[in-house]
């Protein structure tokens, strides 16, 4: 009966509209909320607070589509990290081009040693595994050994945090200049460890060789009878030989400091002048006739040959070697 | 170029930088190209460091200007970028 009077009077159909309206409601809410929290997420990776209910009501938040506001703007941030992602790719190709380059050996430290990026010169300079090498430590791979050895570049660069230069470090036997350089981050922090090898054996052996040689060189001039000298262009002696010093009455510490025109008579510094022109334009002189100075006034004549060495163009000393004249021969100091 | 201004102000973020972010779409290529630049006017400061930020992420160079009452956000297209769009 009851039924019949709903039916009647269209309750039965009222009942029915409630219900699919609170259906509905629940299922716009639903919606709504899924939009929210999907455009807060969005949000939060974009690095801003979430959306206030009251900030935006349900209409307004469906109306102006965050998602898909927040989407297109992924979208365009996807687009530049591809166009960066080109971009640091063709600067790493780069920077392999010119590690492979130069004529030193590179590699690249992280802040544990380990290697990141090396050059081909690197790996024939230690005869590296190139299979093995990235990951591993430089002391392992370089040194051969698990601890830092002393002297380490990276040691001390990690320690000032500063660029630093190692000339002459040896390493089984062989000489490199090591010069490393940090990379830090925003806070100072070293991140990484640039160091680059230039192997200088072959240097540090001539050097040997030629340093032998001067000194053989200068043994001979100390112990000839002949009075040897070595002059700059601005008058300072490089070296004198023993018979220099003993005929000129100076001691080897007196030499410092001393001028050549110190040891010259005052009447032949004129013509001493004139002959220092013209060595400068490259002429030997020989047969040079001069009064040398001793310490204590008194003059010596001398006879000899000066010429001038010059590197690049510019005169870097004067050579000469002269002989005492046969009245001073054997007794310079007669009258000292 | 041509200066386009919005006025958010008033506005709060997220709100802020999601209106930011509606326009940069939709004028997307004539930022990319230089031939616009969008001006936002915020007396909001935490959209000063949002849309900047935001902005940088999608490749725009970005200005923040204080001005009187309010913050001036320019978003435009970096240099090298216009080259390469106009070459």
């Amino acid at each position: 009966m009851k039924a019949f009077i709903n039916r009647f009077f269209g309750d039965s159909e009222d009942t029915q509209l409630v219900s699919e309206n609170t259906f509905l409601r629940e299922q716009q809410f639903k919606q709504v909320e899924y939009i929210r929290r999907k455009t807060n997420q969005l949000l939060m990776l974009m690095g801003t607070l979430p959306i206030r209910p009251e900030e935006l009501n349900d209409d307004t938040l469906i109306e102006i589509d965050p998602i898909g506001t927040v989407a297109d703007a992924f979208a365009q941030i996807l687009e530049h990290e591809k166009d960066l992602n080109e971009r640091l790719r063709m600067a790493h190709d780069e920077i392999q081009a010119i590690l492979s380059s130069v004529g030193v050996g590179i590699m690249l430290l992280d802040s544990s040693m380990q290697i990141q990026m090396y050059n081909q010169k690197v790996v024939e300079l230690f005869s590296l595994n190139e299979q093995t090498l990235i990951g591993q430590t430089c002391c392992q791979a370089v040194c051969g050994m698990s601890t830092l050895p002393a002297n380490c570049t990276y040691a001390r660069i990690l320690e000032t945090r500063r660029p630093y230069h190692q000339s002459d470090w040896v390493q089984a036997g062989r000489h490199f200049d090591v010069s490393g350089v940090p990379i830090k981050n925003r806070y100072g922090d070293v991140t990484h460890v640039v160091l680059a090898y230039t192997e200088t054996t072959n240097r540090v052996e001539t050097e040997r060789i030629l340093r032998e040689r001067e000194q053989i060189c200068l043994d001979v001039f100390e112990n000839i009878s002949d009075i040897v000298q070595c002059v700059t262009p601005d008058g300072s002696f490089l070296f004198v030989n023993r018979a220099w010093r003993e005929t000129l009455g100076y001691e080897p510490h007196e030499i410092v400091g001393l001028k050549f025109w110190n040891i010259i008579a005052p009447e032949g510094r004129k013509e001493c002048m004139e002959h220092f022109g013209i060595l400068m334009h490259g002429t030997r002189l020989e047969g040079v006739r001069t009064n040398l100075l001793r310490k204590d006034g008194k003059e010596i004549p001398v006879e000899g040959q000066i010429n001038c060495s010059f590197s690049n163009g510019r005169p870097i000393a004067t050579f000469g070697l002269f002989r005492l004249l046969e009245q001073e021969k054997g007794n310079p100091l007669a009258e000292s | 170029m041509q200066v386009k201004e919005i006025d958010m102000r008033g506005q709060i973020c997220p709100s802020s930088l999601l209106m930011a972010l509606r326009e940069i779409n939709a004028n997307k290529l004539a930022l990319r190209s230089g031939v616009i630049r969008l001006s936002f006017l915020s007396d909001n400061r935490d959209s000063t460091a949002t849309i900047p930020e935001s902005a940088a992420n999608m490749g725009y160079e970005v200005s923040v200007i204080k001005e009187a009452d309010s913050y001036r956000i320019d978003v435009f297209a970096k240099p090298d970028e216009m080259e390469k769009r106009t070459a």
